[in-house]
């Protein structure tokens, strides 16, 4: 209820007691023979007076169970946050972890491959079809497509007869004769 | 003047209702940020790309690679546990 973040509480408190005063007050009147004749529009007043603060009194009661609705849900939102961030630590510490531990251990076999496997670069001679298909499949192309190296012969002549510039007509050449 | 006050009532009434309208409840939950770790894209592989290679040039530059792919996986597979856990942190709310 908007109204209720305008105004204080106790002006709906006040509502209800003067509603319930008119009545009692409508009611107390008629047996006073001066004002008597006051009593029934203090009386109607008090009805109205009644309903319109039993109304509010309700949108003050469920007011009030939103808002302690929304405290748990935010209390709740704060430690989701906090353990949110703790997870991210978390996975972070893990990944730093890991990604240290795949370095060394890389670093230790090129180092091994340093030390043992180059004793046999001389004896052993990787042809170009292996490197092409090592090649391609680091890039993830198919071996059908270019990989270049020195060796690679490119096909030039599609490309040369496309610069050649067309011999132009003239637009007479295409006339009916 | 019986049909003004009749509309004088029906109006107040009316205003009575509008005040019960009720207004959104301002519950605010930011989506939890990725670490910078996670958004590092996985680098590309080495290639030889050239015509002639040692063998110990070529095992260096496939070792290498699965390094890369280690490094790689290794980010997918925080990636999984960082949804999982965050999802489990996101449920607990409701």
């Amino acid at each position: 209820m908007w109204i209720l973040n305008w105004l204080p509480d106790f002006v709906f408190h006040l509502i209800l007691i003067v509603g319930v005063l008119a009545l009692l007050a409508g009611w107390a009147l008629r047996m006073v023979p001066v004002v008597a004749k006051y009593s029934l529009p203090i009386q109607v007043a008090g009805v109205l007076l009644t309903i319109l603060g039993v109304w509010y009194e309700g949108g003050i009661a469920k007011d009030t169970e939103w808002k302690a609705r929304v405290a748990e849900l935010e209390t709740k939102v704060a430690q989701a946050e906090v353990k949110s961030a703790t997870v991210n630590t978390k996975v972070v510490t893990k990944i730093v972890t890991k990604t240290q531990v795949i370095k060394e251990k890389g670093d230790e076999v090129v180092r091994y491959i340093d030390r043992e496997v180059a004793k046999y670069d001389a004896e052993c001679k990787i042809p170009l079809v292996a490197i092409k298909a090592h090649d391609a499949s680091a890039l993830n192309k198919a071996i059908d497509e270019i990989i270049l190296t020195p060796n690679s012969v490119i096909g030039t002549t599609d490309h040369n007869a496309l610069t050649v510039p067309k011999a132009k007509k003239s637009w007479r050449e295409f006339l009916p004769k | 003047m019986a049909r003004i006050f009749t509309k004088v009532i029906t109006l107040s009434l009316l205003g009575i209702i509008l005040t019960g309208c009720s207004t959104t409840v301002p519950v605010k939950r930011t989506f939890p940020v990725v670490p910078e770790l996670l958004l590092k894209e996985c680098e590309p592989l080495n290639t030889i790309n050239k015509p002639e290679v040692k063998l110990s040039e070529l095992m260096d530059t496939v070792s290498k690679n699965y390094s890369k792919y280690h490094s790689c996986a290794a980010v997918t597979d925080a990636w999984q546990e960082w949804y999982k856990e965050q999802k489990k942190v996101f449920d607990e709310v409701n």
